[in-house]
């Protein structure tokens, strides 16, 4: 019954995995992500992600300048834009899923996705898109 | 003949036990529904010892096919994750068996066997999730304790295979 | 021999399952283009395939973009419109090109139907207030004389003769009000040609045009209040095919304080009949399954201000949801049989005016 021991490659098979899960949990795990995030995108690639529950202002640089974002309360605006058109100001809040906030000037795009605010508005369940 | 159509038998009697293991473990529950521990691993570490590779690969090729025949997932997602999860740890364990052996003294015990065959199980189920159902990167945050509990159930498998193991060779001392 | 065939055809289906079967899942793609965010989502035709009919149909749209776009310029010619503007505008009279025919005609069927309420020819006002740049916007109205200068003459559809336009010095046609519901359609009748059996959902900035059946249930959408940010004004669920067309006042817009001291709201809806900004309405929508139609009627209706149901009858739209200058909301049968209002701040349901179609 000698090869049913414990043998020198099982102890290297077995510190290998547990290096590997310390090394995994160093890099892979992170609280559980917000249900409710914010992506970024500038000219189209996600440049930030953010949870909407965390109450915050930040910069994004754009190529005309810094947008300044602010979210609060589970929305998400663009508080300031270098831009002249100020469209993306106009447009206030955002906190719905699948709603689209863009400064097209800036090359910056809002993408609202998970548990974003609950459409669940008359309970109708969800929204796929919001027409405006 | 006599002896083929005894291991037949036994294989059969094997493959049998690891589709109940297989369904048994399909109550499990779990983070990403369809993937599993891979509990039935045992029967494949102990048909690898005793019957050699072709028949591991007979047995956890019966056990995922009539066990989702019977479970009624045959071809569903939930297949998907159970066959590429038994085929990773059946190839690793060849692979491994061919290089290493079973019983040389670099070789694994059924302890280091139970460990790849779990790795291999659990990281194909989370690709094929990735890959087939759920593109997003959020599934790889799962990655570290889904291969933690992949782990311990490995830890449980190889001592419950060594166990067997030790029993039936035991047995088979009696003189028939 | 046997023994290992049990294996190996184990091994060939899995290997089969893995690289070429192509489990259905949606695919979305959102990419800054028609000066808005455009937003795809596809499903139905298995994970792979879905992802790259998205990618395609956005690479359509951007070439359609290019053709329709009224001031950009193209050094391989792709930019018909602007080219053509360029043309017109030195008073000389210019084919349509073949691939702006089509669109052509249906802008001028529209001018006429609405009798000139949507009216691609004040390209010229537009641009004079300064509402067709992504980039720059006024900081205030024009004056009379310079409006009176560029306001244009004819109507659109009577300056389309036999597939050609006459220019006059400073001419520039604009579709603002209609290309992006023209790009959305043939975009979208593209993918349907190609793959009858795709379910998609195309949002243009907030326009929307949805084709198919959204797996679960009816694709649900949310009409934006007009007044209250991130607040919902109606649910609604559209029906294979159908688009879905808002003409709002509270985006492109800037406010002034006038000599009286009164602050004016002066938005990018312009009246072709006074070259100013539409008053009357906040926000007005159409329902109606061709996407450029619903584009052009949500402009024109909007424009008409308290006039629009004979507007509506005039350009053949049954569907309509309107929020006047004070917050009333009307809306037509149709609308009604289709519209869900959502409660108010107060909780209370507010019932729409009823308005018929002459």
């Amino acid at each position: 019954m000698r090869w049913l021991a414990v043998k020198p490659m099982d102890l290297l098979l077995w510190g290998a995995a547990l290096a590997g899960l310390l090394a995994l949990y160093a890099c892979l795990w992170r609280p559980a992500a917000q249900a409710a995030t914010l992506t970024v995108l500038l000219d189209n690639k996600p440049v930030k992600e953010v949870g909407l529950n965390q109450n915050q202002r930040f910069l994004v640089s754009g190529p005309l300048g810094d947008s300044e974002l602010q979210i609060e309360g589970g929305k998400v605006r663009f508080l300031h834009s270098p831009c002249r058109n100020q469209v993306c100001v106009h447009h206030g809040w955002a906190s719905h899923n699948g709603e689209l906030l863009a400064c097209l000037p800036n090359r910056i795009a809002l993408v609202l996705s998970g548990d974003a605010e609950s459409t669940h508005e008359a309970g109708h369940g969800e929204i796929d898109a919001i027409n405006f | 003949m006599t002896s083929a159509t005894l291991q037949d038998r036994q294989i059969a009697g094997f493959a049998a036990l690891a589709v109940v293991i297989h369904i048994l473990e399909a109550s499990v529950p779990s983070p990403l529904p369809g993937v599993k521990p891979g509990l039935a691993n045992v029967i494949t570490l102990i048909v690898l010892w005793r019957h050699g590779w072709v028949a591991a690969a007979w047995v956890a090729g019966l056990r995922v096919l009539v066990g989702s025949l019977l479970l009624g997932s045959f071809m569903t997602p939930t297949f998907m994750l159970s066959a590429s999860g038994a085929l990773a740890s059946i190839v690793v364990l060849g692979l491994t068996s061919w290089v290493l052996g079973t019983r040389r003294p670099w070789s694994p015990s059924v302890y280091g066997y139970a460990l790849l065959a779990a790795w291999a199980h659990m990281a194909a189920q989370l690709w094929m999730a990735w890959w087939l159902f759920i593109p997003h990167d959020g599934l790889w945050r799962l990655a570290p304790v889904l291969l933690m509990a992949s782990t311990v159930f490995a830890a449980v498998t190889g001592w419950a295979a060594a166990k067997v193991l030790t029993w039936l060779a035991q047995q088979q001392e009696r003189p028939c | 021999m046997k023994k290992f065939l049990m294996p190996a055809l184990l091994a060939i289906f899995l290997l089969w399952l893995m690289f070429f079967s192509d489990r259905e899942k949606p695919a979305q793609v959102k990419t800054l283009a028609m000066g808005t965010l455009v937003d795809m989502t596809l499903m139905g035709l298995g994970g792979q395939t879905n992802h790259r009919v998205v990618q395609d149909a956005m690479t359509h749209l951007r070439r359609l973009e290019t053709q329709w776009h009224p001031d950009r310029s193209a050094e391989d010619g792709s930019a018909l419109l602007a080219d053509m503007n360029a043309r017109l505008a030195t008073a000389e009279t210019v084919a349509v090109p073949a691939a702006l025919v089509d669109g052509f005609s249906q802008a001028a069927a529209y001018s006429r139907s609405s009798q000139g309420l949507f009216d691609p020819a004040v390209g010229a006002v537009v641009k004079l207030w300064g509402f067709h740049s992504d980039e720059s916007f006024p900081q205030a109205a024009p004056s009379d004389i310079a409006l009176s200068q560029v306001m244009p003459t004819q109507r659109f559809d009577q300056l389309l003769q036999q597939s050609a336009i006459t220019g006059s010095v400073g001419m520039r046609l604009d579709f603002g009000a209609f290309a992006k519901g023209l790009v959305l359609q043939e975009v979208s009748d593209a993918v349907q040609a190609q793959y009858p059996q795709a379910s998609f959902l195309l949002n243009g900035g907030g326009d929307l045009v949805a084709v198919g059946q959204h797996p679960e249930r009816p694709w649900r959408i949310a009409i934006r209040h007009p007044r209250q940010g991130g607040k919902f004004l109606a649910l609604i669920e559209l029906q294979d095919g159908e688009a879905a067309f808002t003409s709002g006042d509270y985006e492109r817009y800037f406010d002034i304080t006038n000599s009286a001291g009164e602050t004016q709201h002066l938005h990018h809806i312009l009246d072709p009949r006074t070259g100013w900004p539409a008053q009357g309405t906040q926000s007005l929508t159409v329902l109606h399954a061709d996407a450029g139609l619903a584009d052009a009627a949500s402009t024109a209706l909007f424009v008409a201000g308290d006039d629009w149901p004979a507007v509506a009858a005039g350009m053949g739209v049954e569907a309509v949801l309107r929020v006047a200058a004070d917050g009333t909301l009307e809306w037509t049968e149709a609308m009604a049989a289709r519209a869900e209002i959502t409660p108010n701040g107060q909780g209370q349901v507010l019932k729409p005016l009823l308005r018929s179609l002459p």
